[in-house]
């Protein structure tokens, strides 16, 4: 029996193995297909003649992006973003969730101001009223409009106070008796048994802020400023051409899937990259989080 | 108000086309003395310094452009700003913006006008209406609202918030390059930008015959299974089964198509419209019938002719077995560019649409055009593509400066629009020097990812992403100077910016030829919709629905999946499903117009 059973979960085990990597390999082919059109010549990556083996190899795909200014410079607000918009984030997050991670008897008014954050999480003031505010507050086409809005993202809060609220209280009263502030308990105590929880919510804010385009489309009006997600949807959602026309030579470029496949490629790249960097955390924080709640 | 859009021909103006047989100096002096114009004073050229000048006039191969007379009390001092929302986007050289190019340094020399961006967009499905809805919402309206969408059109006067240009415009617009210009087709420019005789806005305005289709088809594949060209629908078939059976195509074994199409059966690229045309009906188009009433077509019994040939034509293969699953477009890259079929009807633009992807693909592809065949009792006719989108350009209500941004349009559209200007942009932007011995790369830049054409940077027409001019025959006319004038002048006599143009590639040379035979062709072979105006407050509630009910059972029945008597049913559902009222609204409209 009990060799069956190992037998048989062998035979499971195979089996799951070879499921999941044909799972993903599925999910990888489309990205060797792109890869492959974004390497090929026009004519037959718009023809469709490429799968997965580039066909008249050129790399002047690439030459052509990397040499449009309109793309480089939504690359730029992009990664200025990510960067800024993250840090900012992180921070703040920090700073929200360590007073609130407190017990009421420490921290009068906690539950007031737990409310205070749910609310605003479930409820905003949607679209026009928030143009209107981003807007009189001087921020339209500026960095500030990407990063003020969302920059403190509550589920992120709440995720980091349920995190702080599991560290040993032993050893932040052993602190506070030898007389440490609240500053010093953040920074020696919490932040570095947090690191986990830290690494998992700061890849969270970076691939939301890299994955983001509605709130460039609304509050850029003025497209050079659009970041890449909300640059790369003029190049491949589909256009809306039914209102008035456009020129041949355009709509020849924008119908240049080689063109198209090496912008997927570079947009794509930056943000895979980051991903094996901290998965390690990825794991663990989802983990720690889920357990001890 | 007289009825508008006659078949009739004969009242169309033809001092355009007559101006064309003239030479280019000629051109521009005939129309002055028509209009009583004083001539070009040379001394009003001197106040526009060297370096705002488009052309290259002190490059040893170069060429001057010709700039129009500075319009009366021009430019304004001190300059006055005004603000515009913009389709975009844009690529431009070092330093530049959309608020800072050749165009507005050199338009703020002529005419004392800054423009500002309030905002801009780009083709993305929405985004249009999300940013006009936003500028409405935040009541921030730029002075100049280009390419307005229709719905927001429709709130924008209902809420009274544009500019009456009635007056300002009757006093200030040029007799030529406005009125004269935008007169074509019996006033229909004005069909949305003229509200119960009030101009509310200014036409956005396509070039004629734009999307009219003429047969694009392969002649070597021709040659190889021994026909020629078909004239009529029955030979269309035989030459389209010969290319099928012979499996010309660049797929494999019998993945040869005998015409492109896609799920819009009535559309701007690899349509069938001049099929339906063959039976004197236009799916889709309002069309009057002979009491003088608006019909709609997609409902006629002729129809149902045409439905019963496609699905024949379905069932032996002729059609791809997945061609619903289209969109134009795809036809482009796929059966085109991929050689698989060597039939399509297209417009001209074909020439440089798909056709430089089927040549690179395959280089033996030698593609040519011809009319479109006639149908079984000899009617020849297409879908007549109108240059009047469903967009206008809009003035707040309360604009001061509708005078000045009037006569801006009319000096461009005359620099632009008059051959005999030479304009062809500024150097740098739009084309730029190959070489030291004068070779000019005259449609690309280094700026974009292909070729480049600086009106985008123009405020307005003539300018605009997407080329919108006030004279619809304007392609033409640079053609025919091109072909009459330019070719005509000795060798040795030529500069840079006539080498250029004459040299280009066969595919170009194509278009040309097509684009001239279109638009010969355009209001004889023409089906117009006659329904012109705002949707109707029933097609508002119900058109969407009878649109999808319509195409839908098209579909089916050309796919076999439903018979082709279904048509009928399908006509009683139209009509008792809103099709009625829809007509009466119509109607309504049509004789309010007598």
């Amino acid at each position: 029996m009990i060799r069956d059973r190992n037998w048989f979960s062998r035979l499971f085990d195979g089996a799951n193995y070879i499921f999941l990597t044909l799972f993903a390999v599925l999910c990888l082919l489309p990205l060797i297909h792109i890869f492959a059109v974004s390497l090929s010549g026009r004519a037959p990556a718009t023809a469709g003649f490429v799968s997965f083996w580039p066909i008249d190899f050129t790399l002047e795909n690439y030459e052509q992006v990397m040499g449009s200014r309109n793309f480089l410079r939504s690359l730029a607000i992009s990664v200025a973003r990510v960067l800024t918009g993250t840090s900012l984030s992180m921070i703040l997050v920090i700073l929200t969730a360590y007073p609130l991670s407190k017990t009421p008897r420490v921290f009068r008014g906690r539950t007031i101001f737990i409310w205070f954050f749910v609310f605003a999480m479930l409820f905003d003031g949607g679209l026009i009223p928030s143009f209107l505010v981003v807007r009189s507050l001087g921020l339209l086409n500026t960095l500030g409009a990407l990063i003020l809005p969302n920059a403190v993202p509550i589920f992120s809060v709440i995720l980091m106070m349920n995190f702080f609220r599991d560290v040993p209280k032993e050893l932040e009263e052993s602190a506070l008796i030898d007389g440490a502030s609240h500053w010093r308990v953040l920074w020696h105590i919490y932040i570095p048994l947090s690191l986990p929880a830290i690494a998992t919510l700061t890849l969270f804010s970076a691939v939301n802020h890299w994955n983001a385009w509605f709130d460039g489309l609304i509050y850029m009006t003025d497209t050079a400023n659009y970041p890449m997600q909300t640059f790369l949807r003029t190049v491949i959602v589909t256009l809306d051409l039914t209102q008035v026309g456009i020129n041949p030579q355009d709509l020849q470029r924008l119908s240049d899937r080689a063109i198209r496949g090496a912008q997927i490629i570079v947009a794509t790249v930056p943000i895979l990259i980051v991903y094996p960097f901290l998965q390690r955390y990825f794991i663990s924080g989802i983990k720690l989080g889920a357990v001890k709640e | 108000m007289s009825k508008k859009f006659p078949y009739d021909t004969a009242d169309l103006k033809p001092s355009r086309r007559d101006f064309l047989k003239w030479s280019g100096a000629g051109m521009a002096t005939a129309m002055m003395a028509r209009f009583g114009l004083a001539p070009i004073l040379a001394q009003n050229m001197g106040e526009i310094p060297a370096e705002l000048h488009p052309g290259s006039p002190t490059n040893a191969r170069g060429w001057t452009t010709t700039l129009p007379p500075i319009p009366e009390g021009m430019p304004v001092d001190p300059p006055v700003t005004i603000t515009g929302s913009r389709r975009g986007p844009w690529e431009f050289a070092d330093g530049d913006d959309i608020e800072n190019s050749p165009f507005t340094r050199l338009n703020a020399a002529v005419t004392g006008i800054q423009w500002k961006l309030a905002f801009n967009w780009t083709d993305n499905e929405g985004e249009v209406l999300q940013k006009y809805n936003l500028a409405i919402a935040s009541d921030e309206l730029p002075d100049f609202m280009e390419t307005v969408p229709l719905q927001v059109y429709s709130e924008l006067l209902e809420n009274d918030l544009l500019e009456d240009i009635t007056d300002v415009y009757e006093e200030v617009a040029h007799p030529v390059w406005l009125k004269e210009a935008m007169s074509f087709s019996d006033g229909i420019a004005w069909r949305l930008a003229e509200v119960n005789g009030r101009k509310m806005g200014l036409p956005y305005i396509e070039q004629a015959a734009q999307n009219d289709k003429v047969l694009w088809i392969r002649q070597d594949w021709l040659d190889a299974v021994g026909m020629s060209a078909p004239t009529t629908i029955e030979e269309l078939h035989a030459v389209a089964t010969a290319f099928k059976e012979a499996d010309m195509g660049q797929g494999g074994d019998g993945a040869t198509l005998g015409i492109a199409a896609n799920r819009q059966l009535n559309t701007w690229y690899c349509s069938l419209d001049p099929i339906f045309g063959a039976w004197g009906v236009m799916p889709t188009f309002w069309t009057p019938d002979e009491n003088g009433d608006l019909q709609y077509d997609s409902v006629r019994p002729e129809i149902k002719e045409v439905l019963g040939t496609l699905r024949a034509w379905y069932s032996e293969g002729l059609l791809a077995q997945d061609f619903f699953t289209f969109a134009p477009w795809q036809n482009a890259g796929t059966h085109i560019g991929g050689n698989l079929a060597g039939i399509m009807y297209s417009p001209a633009f074909g020439a440089v649409y798909g056709l430089p992807d089927s040549v690179a693909n395959d280089p033996d592809a030698r593609w040519t055009f011809g009319d479109i065949p006639t149908g079984p009792t000899g009617i020849k006719k297409k879908a007549w593509s109108n240059p009047v989108p469903d967009t206008v350009y809009c003035f707040r209500k309360g604009f001061e400066h509708v005078d000045l941004v009037l006569k801006q349009i009319a000096w461009w559209a005359e620099l632009l629009q008059n051959p005999a200007n030479r304009y062809h942009g500024f150097e740098g932007t739009d084309y730029f020097w190959r070489n030291e011995d004068g070779e000019l790369d005259p449609m690309g830049s280094t700026l974009d990812l292909n070729g480049y054409d600086s009106t985008k940077h123009i405020w307005g027409p003539p300018g605009t992403n997407g080329g919108s001019r006030t004279d619809p025959f304007f392609e033409t006319n640079w053609i025919k100077e091109r072909r009459d004038v330019w070719a005509n002048t000795p060798e040795d006599e030529r500069d840079a910016l006539m080498e250029a143009f004459l040299g280009g590639d066969p595919l170009s040379v194509l278009w040309d030829e097509a684009n001239v035979f279109a638009v010969d062709h355009w209001e004889a072979d023409g089906i117009k919709n006659h329904f012109l105006t705002v949707p109707t407050r029933t097609m508002e509630r119900a058109g969407t629905s009878l649109e999808g009910l319509e195409a839908e059972t098209f579909i089916n029945i050309i796919t076999g999946q439903e018979s082709l008597d279904r048509f009928d049913s399908f006509a009683e559902e139209w009509r008792s499903g809103g099709g009625d009222r829809i007509t009466d609204e119509v109607n309504e409209w049509w004789h309010g117009q007598m």
